[in-house]
């Protein structure tokens, strides 16, 4: 017998399957779900002691934040409770008109929030774990029940990320709860409604991506998402910046009023915050109408969920395997990947001519492979959308220093190492994450390098080129793009001329800012491969996979520490560089140059060196 | 057993396993195998599923590390100087996983990249051998839209490239069509006359009768038998075909057994 009937590992892509007569439903889901939960218990439970500490780091921090968020909670409702209470006439009083009830805008933020949140990640985790999963050609041959199939792979995308959602909602109205001295009626209200929230946008989500799906292949969706994340920004932008102006006019009461205005009747958070709070005050009749609203609500938006999970789920998923996979890469904006440029793999020349072949072939293949996988393009979304938002914001509401004289020579640096600051921000999300599954993202492939005579110097070179080269080019873009926008609101304030406007930038400062935010960049990505490569992740069926959450929240607080450290060192001598009334500049350039540099050098130095030494343990 | 060889002279083992052991916990999937193959030599390599083929040629490619135990191509330790030695050999997996997202002709110039072949060589001898394997015009499309077959032919393509002297193929021939393995075998046959060695393990023993210098059957991580066809023969004496002789060491009772449980 040969391998060839042991087709299960055999990659996506291969081949359309014949659509399978539906089944009724088994208890295959539950059995898909657990053998989810033992594979992430046994990689804790079963993990080296590395990867315990993490967790316990990482849980440490949760319990750091959420007793935080509790407090805040609890402290804003005592705060508002209080303020109204001292408004009540005694016949308001008499009318048994409570002050807890003004305190209901804290449930309603929170839960609308949450409910936000959960329509934002709800889509694109739809889209990936329902359509782009690796074992999904084998599941849906298998003679697991579609339904089955279908609510495994929702609920395992879709759990962790509301856990956290849940876990940051609950937690400041736990606080509001105990502010309130609410008792028993309350905190079930409150388990009931949050086991209710994610339903209906859950549902939405997932249904929406089905009936996008069948029409469109999956591929193709990615960038409709990017467009949702942009419309989506721009909205709140607006709403903040409006909030913004108002905050100049208005008092407390009226930014309350402000706040309320979340309280949109035909919101669905709405009807979850009046159940809650309703059962808080011990109004029986109120709260169970709501709740009955609620579970109602809830109940219907599942229905369309379970008719499109079989059939219309199917049909979308063949339609994304029947996808003309023999396409040309002859098209396609990113000059680069052209099909006469694959000779390019084995030469270096151009930016990268100091490179011996085997890193620039890395760096080459990688930069090939990471757009043409619109999987990744999801995750590097939402750090893009932050940087739209600021370039919105500094047309519509730019920063100023000191009152209306925007034009204020010797402030301008400091905003512009402000940009600088949020730029490095937006480019280390995205490419502190490629850094970060540097390794991993080779997966199964990864017994070509391995039997290759590259070292793993060169390796770890090439995968620290791979992710600093576009962080510059982007942080370097997303600089200007900022500086413009605060420039053209300038101009457009002072009525000056484009030629006068142009005079105004500041280029030493400029590319100073971009320099700092390239050393950062390469401190960031240093330490983000050390980690992802002390920790790699070769096993994974589809690309989310990637990136374990410890990893990734350890990567977050190492190179956090590191960045502020340097990005402080060496933003501070620009920023102030030209105040006319400092004295020795050149002492804050020498400590601040000193600093900065110096722990980079060590940060990315030490990092690299670990990594390489890592890389020879890997078993793939 | 037959452990010596005539086909090289002392001191040009391009492939020496020295005592491999392997451990997987306390199951040991390779206990003390040895074995050495000469300059321009085929090896064969057989033995029943599960017996440690995979395992020994991942350890040789530098692939697994050996619980205990030396591996050495051409002469370099592959504990103390793996890169010399990955130089020069070239690894084809019995499941090609291959970048779906890079087309043919990117993948083998990636390779290339990989052991330093010069661009304009490396461009020329993929050319030829697209052609020969009937790929070039398909060669600019993602691999993603590959059979089998087509990606198999493009990890050996990419393998030849940099003219390895030493070549591991893990059943080489599954997937093709007969007359892409028959192109195959000439391939391997011509690369053995030019000096390269060439380790396969397959379970099809017609191209081990009918390829291999020498032959190794393993089973249970040990070699059970070594040598040429004649001298196998001998081992078994009264069997001729080589699937009598495998059967007849590696237990061929288990056969029968399959019968009666599908009867
Ligand atoms: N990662 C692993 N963990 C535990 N056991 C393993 C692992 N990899 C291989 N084994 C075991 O080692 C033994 C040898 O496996 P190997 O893949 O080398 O067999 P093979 O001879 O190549 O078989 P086949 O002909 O089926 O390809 C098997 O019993 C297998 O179960
Ligand atoms: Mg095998």
């Amino acid at each position: 017998m040969s391998a060839a009937t042991g087709d299960a590992a055999v990659p996506p892509g291969s081949a359309p399957r014949p659509p399978r007569p539906s089944r009724p439903a088994q208890p295959a889901f539950g059995w898909l779900v657990r053998s989810r939960w033992w594979i992430a218990w046994n990689t804790i439970t079963r993990g080296a002691r590395w990867r315990r500490l993490t967790y316990a780091i990482v849980l440490g921090g949760l319990v750091v934040i959420g007793a935080a968020a509790a407090v805040m909670g609890g402290f804003a409702t005592w705060f508002l409770r209080d303020f109204t209470a001292r408004d009540l006439t005694p016949e308001q009083i008499a009318l048994g008109i409570d002050a807890r009830a003004a305190t209901d805008v804290i449930l309603a933020t929170s839960l609308s929030g949450a409910m936000l949140l959960v329509v934002m990640v709800g889509f694109t985790v739809a889209l990936a774990s329902l359509y782009l999963a690796r074992d999904l050609d084998m599941l849906l041959v298998s003679p697991v029940s579609r339904r089955a199939v279908f609510a495994s792979k929702l609920l395992g995308g879709i759990l962790p990320g509301f856990a956290l959602v849940g876990i940051l909602t609950v937690l400041p109205l736990i606080g509001h709860g105990i502010a309130n001295d609410y008792g028993m009626a309350y905190w079930s209200a409150l388990v009931v409604a949050m086991l209710l929230l994610p339903i209906l946008p859950t549902a939405f989500g997932a249904v929406a991506v089905v009936l996008i799906v069948r029409r469109m292949p999956a591929h193709r969706l990615g960038e409709i998402v990017g467009l949702i994340v942009v419309a989506m920004t721009m909205a709140i932008v607006l709403l903040l910046g409006s909030a913004n102006r108002l905050q100049e006019t208005m008092n407390f009461r009226e930014i309350l009023d402000y706040l309320g205005r979340v309280r949109h009747p035909y919101s669905p958070a709405e009807w979850l915050t009046r159940f809650v709070a309703a059962a808080g005050r011990h109004d029986v009749r109120t709260a169970l109408t709501w709740l009955l609203i609620n579970v109602g609500v809830s109940i219907a938006a599942l229905v369309p969920l379970y008719l499109v999970s079989d059939r219309l789920y199917q049909d979308g998923w063949i339609r994304m395997q029947s996808a003309n996979l023999r396409k040309s890469i002859r098209r396609g904006i990113l000059w680069w990947q052209r099909p006469e440029r694959a000779a390019d793999l084995g030469r270096p020349s151009g930016v990268l001519a100091w490179l011996s072949p085997p890193v620039v072939a890395v760096v080459r293949k990688d930069a090939r492979l990471l757009p043409r996988d619109l999987t990744n393009s999801a995750q590097i979304l939402s750090p893009l959308a932050f940087g739209v938002f600021f370039i919105v914001q500094q047309i519509l509401y730019p920063l100023r220093i000191g009152g209306g004289d925007s034009g204020t020579a010797f402030t301008q640096p400091v905003l512009t190492m402000f940009a600088a600051f949020v730029a490095s921000g937006v480019a280390a999300m995205v490419f502190s994450r490629v850094a970060l599954t540097g390794l991993s993202v080779e997966g199964k492939h990864f017994w070509i390098i391995q039997s290759s005579p590259i070292s793993p110097r060169q390796l770890v070179l090439a995968k620290f080129v791979v992710a600093l080269l576009p962080y510059g080019v982007l942080s370097g873009a997303l600089i200007v793009l900022f500086e413009g926008a605060r420039l053209i609101r300038t101009a457009v304030d002072a009525q000056l001329s484009l030629t006068a406007a142009l005079g105004l930038v500041d280029v030493p400062i400029l590319l100073y800012a971009w320099f700092v935010s390239i050393v950062v960049g390469a401190g960031v990505v240093a330490v983000s491969l050390a980690i992802g490569t002390a920790r790699p992740n070769l096993k994974w069926d589809s690309p989310h996979e990637m990136m374990t959450p410890d990893v990734g929240c350890l990567s977050i607080i190492f190179y956090g520490l590191y960045a502020v450290i340097a990005l402080f060192a060496l933003a501070v001598p620009g920023a102030i560089s030209r105040f006319p009334t400092l004295e020795h500049v050149w002492l804050y350039w020498l400590a601040g140059l000193t600093i900065g540099l110096g722990t980079t050098a060590a940060v990315v130095g030490g990092s690299l060196w670990l990594a390489a030494h890592e890389v020879p343990h890997i078993d793939g | 057993m037959n452990t010596t060889n005539e086909a090289a002279p002392d001191g040009d083992w391009m492939i020496e396993a020295t005592d491999l052991v392997k451990r997987y916990g306390t199951f040991e999937a390779l206990n003390g195998m040895t074995l050495r193959v000469g300059r321009g030599e085929i090896f064969g390599f057989l033995g029943p599923n599960g017996a440690g083929k995979t395992t020994t040629i991942r350890i040789l490619t530098g692939l697994l590390q050996p619980t205990s135990g030396r591996a050495r191509i051409g002469g370099h330790d592959l504990a103390t100087d793996p890169l010399a030695a990955r130089a020069i050999m070239s690894f084809i997996p019995d499941t090609p996983y291959l970048y779906e997202k890079l087309t043919a002709r990117e993948y083998i110039h990636f390779v290339a990249g990989l052991y330093k072949t010069p661009p304009d060589i490396a461009a020329r001898r993929m050319e030829e051998l697209l052609e020969v394997f009937e790929l070039a015009d398909r060669a600019d499309d993602l691999i993603e839209g590959y059979s089998h077959g087509m990606r198999q032919k493009t990890v050996m393509i990419a393998a030849l490239v940099h003219d390895p002297q030493v070549l591991f193929l893990d059943e080489p021939t599954v997937g093709l069509d007969p007359r892409s393995a028959k192109l195959m075998r000439d391939v391997y046959r011509q690369l053995a006359a030019r000096g390269a060695t060439i380790f396969l393990s397959t379970h099809i023993l017609e191209i081990a009768e009918r390829m291999c210098d020498r032959i190794g059957i393993v089973q249970n991580g040990k070699l059970i038998a070594l040598g040429t066809m004649d001298e196998l023969r001998r081992l078994a004496a009264q069997n001729t075909s080589l699937e009598d002789i495998f059967l007849e060491l590696t237990g061929g009772a288990a056969f029968a057994e399959i019968a009666r449980v599908l009867a």
